[in-house]
Formats: structure tokens, sequence, C-alpha cells
């Protein structure tokens, strides 16, 4: 296991200084990296609000993004799909390969990209449809005309989304009428539907009581069977419980990635430590 | 709630720098009934360890309070862990405490076998990894925890010799001589039992500190 080298890079190229920084991003070589984010730098107007970022995404392991409001893990993640695009006068330097291959390229279009990349937001985003449509909806939208491999794929989608038992009497009412806890879940399975390889989660539980919470978080666990997952958490006992991998962020700056036991147990760098003990953040 | 949170990490610091007070003074009046053959200060160390029960339940509930409100991590959470520990072993040294002033009284109702050299040099050593154990875990110091562990060697050569002594001169050689030199064993094994717990300490001292865990494993450090 190679250690990080949280100090600030040098910008020399000499050997040191880019074993150094491949130490850094290269946390765990024995994995196989999905996506592989380098020297990201990402700005809008006058802030930038990434700073050469550099790490990796294990396949079918839970990374979360960890660090106090406003130092970027959530535009981090928006990015990882081009939610970005839709931020206006913003900049994005650096590379970020999905399966080797850069996002950004003019050949990769966002919407395939989306397809491979799925999202799940902080408040569930249900469309005022039957709750079977919400499913449908991607899918056909996708191209997927058949009705029966439509339904096929709903109920496979709900299942895993741990939802299918709860309203397989009701698949038909409207899906504004689940609990929050239910809408997140179903969120989930619309996400699934598409088949993606990598789902992000921004924050999928701040809106959700404690039971709803511990519900998420055994999908989460069951998912990763199946997908990478990243998860953008306030909650350090909930990083804890799920991911495998941590990243602290601050104003804009990876400070730390590493497995979550160490970060939580021992972290290596002092910024690291004060915000998860509480000292600021 | 910061603030609170620092507070009760140091409330529970005090608490087992309080104990271990306690239980030190409590091995030393244990060690000075024997030698001195002052069987009232027997007593009273027997007396003294429902007190250390009591300190003990007081830090286990302060440190499973601290757990529940505040969810501590990294540094804090290991400090936590090892304070429980510590103060587990604490009690186990206080019990031993008792069992050595139980054997004074014992002992003191015969005639001396001999003067006491070995035994209060035992005495020694263990009170002063203690003594080192305790100020480790004050002042975080991994250098002053692995002393600790590397004199437990010393404590079992001792321990080693009185007891060879003990049945070669006088268990083998004067039966009759036996029940006190047998107490007088016993009290050598209590020591080294206290050296085993102040390495248990040392061990979730060098945890605290560094959050290696050393414990089996004394030959790599």
């Amino acid at each position: 296991m190679l250690k990080l080298d949280t100090e600030k890079k040098e910008h020399n190229f000499s050997y040191t200084s880019v074993k150094n920084a491949m130490e850094k991003v290269i946390l765990d070589p024995s994995q196989k990296a999905r996506i592989k984010v380098r020297n990201l730098n990402f700005s809008y107007g006058e802030k930038q609000a990434l700073k050469n970022i550099s790490l990796d995404i294990y396949e079918k392991k839970v990374t979360a993004i960890i660090g106090p409001s406003g130092c970027g893990k959530s535009t981090f993640i928006r990015i990882l799909n081009r939610m970005s695009d839709f931020t206006l006068s913003s900049k994005v330097e650096g590379e970020i390969l999905l399966d080797g291959k850069d996002i950004f390229s003019k050949d990769f279009s966002p919407v395939e990209l989306r397809k491979k990349v799925g999202m799940v937001f902080q408040k569930p985003n249900p469309f005022p449809k039957s709750i079977i449509e919400n499913i449908a909806y991607g899918l056909k939208i996708n191209g997927v005309k058949d009705k029966h491999k439509i339904e096929e794929k709903v109920i496979k989608s709900l299942k895993r989304a741990a939802l299918y038992e709860e309203i397989k009497n009701r698949i038909n009412e409207s899906a504004l009428g689940l609990s929050g806890g239910q809408q997140q879940r179903l969120c989930i399975a619309r996400c699934i539907a598409i088949e993606p390889e990598v789902i992000l989660f921004d924050e999928p539980c701040a809106s959700l009581d404690p039971i709803s919470t511990a519900k998420i978080e055994e999908l989460i666990l069951e998912l990763k069977n199946y997908y990478t997952i990243v998860i953008v958490t306030h909650n350090m006992q909930q990083a804890l419980r799920v991911s495998d991998y941590t990243a602290f962020f601050l104003m804009g700056e990876l400070i730390e990635f590493n497995e979550t036991k160490k970060i939580f147990e021992n972290p290596s760098d002092k910024r690291t430590e004060d915000y998860i003990t509480g000292r600021f953040g | 709630m910061y603030r609170h949170f620092e507070d009760e990490l140091e409330d529970i610091k005090a608490s087992v720098l309080k104990m271990s007070y306690h239980v030190m003074e409590q091995i030393q009046n244990s060690l000075k009934a024997l030698f001195s053959r002052d069987q009232s200060l027997a007593k009273k160390v027997i007396e003294k360890d429902a007190m250390i029960d009591e300190m003990e339940i007081l830090i286990d509930e302060k440190c499973s309070e601290l757990i529940l409100r505040h969810h501590p991590l990294a540094k804090d959470l290991r400090f936590v862990l090892s304070a429980l520990k510590l103060n587990n072993d604490l009690e186990r040294i206080g019990d031993l405490a008792v069992d050595i002033a139980q054997r004074a009284i014992e002992v003191n109702e015969y005639p001396p076998l001999k003067p006491y050299e070995d035994l209060p040099k035992l005495g020694e050593i263990v009170i002063e990894m203690l003594k080192n154990s305790v100020e480790s875990f004050t002042n975080k110091d991994y250098t002053l925890a692995r002393k600790v562990i590397l004199s437990d060697s010393k404590v079992d050569i001792l321990r080693d010799k009185i007891v060879i002594e003990i049945l070669e001169k006088y268990i083998m050689m004067e039966p009759r001589k036996a029940p006190i030199s047998l107490a007088l064993i016993l009290v050598a094994r209590h020591l080294e039992r206290i050296g085993d717990h102040c390495v248990n300490v040392a061990e979730d001292i060098i945890y605290m500190v560094s959050a290696k865990i050393v414990k089996h494993h004394h030959d790599e450090f």
C-alpha cells in the first residue's frame, strides 16, 4: 500500500516529484481505477472551485467525498458526469478518464456519458408521473420500445433498489404519493434502470429520517456489488459506514485521499484531523 | 458543542489520572504493609479497593456517554478507547494490590524468613513501570511507553529469581515454612502481573499516539 503525500505539489518535473504525485493519486494499485481524475481545475467567473485535483475512483467500491460547505465536493461529482456544463462562464482544465477515455473529448457526448454515469440528488426528484412511468421514461428516451422489456427492466430496477416489495401493488399510482425515503429509492431505481457503470450520490440522505437513511445506506452497500459509487456526504458516520475510500476536500483542494478506516482512525494531514474531529468546519 | 467535548475529554483524562494516583498508592501501601509488617495498613488497602472500583465505573460511564454524544473520531476516538482500556487495567492493578495486602496479612503472622532483598527491588521496578505508563498517557509519550514494554523482561527475570530462591532454600529444605514461602511466591507473582498490566497500558498508549497496534508484536518495534 502506498502512502499519501499530502504536501503541496512541486512544479518541477523531477523523478521524485512525479513519483510523489503518482503515489498520491494511485492509492491502491491492486484495485482497478474506473475513473482517473488528473490535474483537474474548475473555475467559474473569478472563482476557482477546484484546484489541481488528481485521484482514482475504484471499480465496485464506494468512494466518499467529505469536506466543509463550499469546499468543492458537489462541484467535483457534478463534473464527473458533466453536469458542470450547465454552469455559466465555467472553465475546466485537466483530464477525467472513464475507462481510459477522456469525458471532455469531442467524441464523448454528454448524453452518452450520463448513461454511464448516473446521479442521485440530495432531494428526491421524481417526475409527477406514476411509479412505473418514472422508471420507464429514461428507458424510452434511450430507445427501448418493447413494452415487455421495459416492464421487465422496471421491476428489476425496483427490486435492485429494494423498493419493489413495498410498492408492487401500486406501481401505477403517482410517485408523489411515496414517502421521502421511497421517493429517493425510486430515483435510485430510475438511475439504475439505464444500467450505468458509475452512480454519483450527492448527499442522498440529507432530507431523510434515520430509518430511510439506513435503508439507503444498506442499498448503497448492496449496489456496490454492481456499480462504482461516489457519494458526497456531510455525515461522517455515514462515510464510515458505507465507503471503502474517502477523499477530504478543503477550499477546492484535495487534502487527503485514503482508505476510509485510515482517514477516520489516523489521518495523515492535520487539516483532515481537525475537520473530522470537529476542530473546524 | 466543541468546548463541551474538549471539557469532557479533559474530564476523562483527569479522572484516569486521579484513579492511577490512588492505584499507585495502593501498591505502595500494600508493599509497605508487607515489608514493615503493618497489619492495619494492609487492612486499609483492602478497604480502599471499593473506592477504586467506583472510580472504574464512573470512568466507564463518562467514556460511554462521550461516545454516545459526540461520536469521537481519529485521535479522539483513540483517546477514548485507550482510556477505557487503561481504566480496566488500573482496576485490575488495584485488585492485585489487594491480593498483595492479603498475602502481607498472612505472611506477617509468621516470623520473617529473611530480610527482604529482591521483592522490594521488584516492587520498585513495577511501580516505576506504572508511573511511566501513566506519564506516557498524560504526555502522549511514545518513547516512554516503549520503555515500559521493554522493561517487562526485567520483571520476569527477577520474579523467576525470587521463586527459585524460595523454592530451593525454603520449600524444599524447610517444608514447615511452606505457607509463608508460598505467600511470598504469590506476592512476586502479583507484582509480575501488575507489570503485565503496565505493558497493556503502554501498548494502548502507543495505539493512542500512533494508531499502531503493537500487542503481541513486541519484536517488531
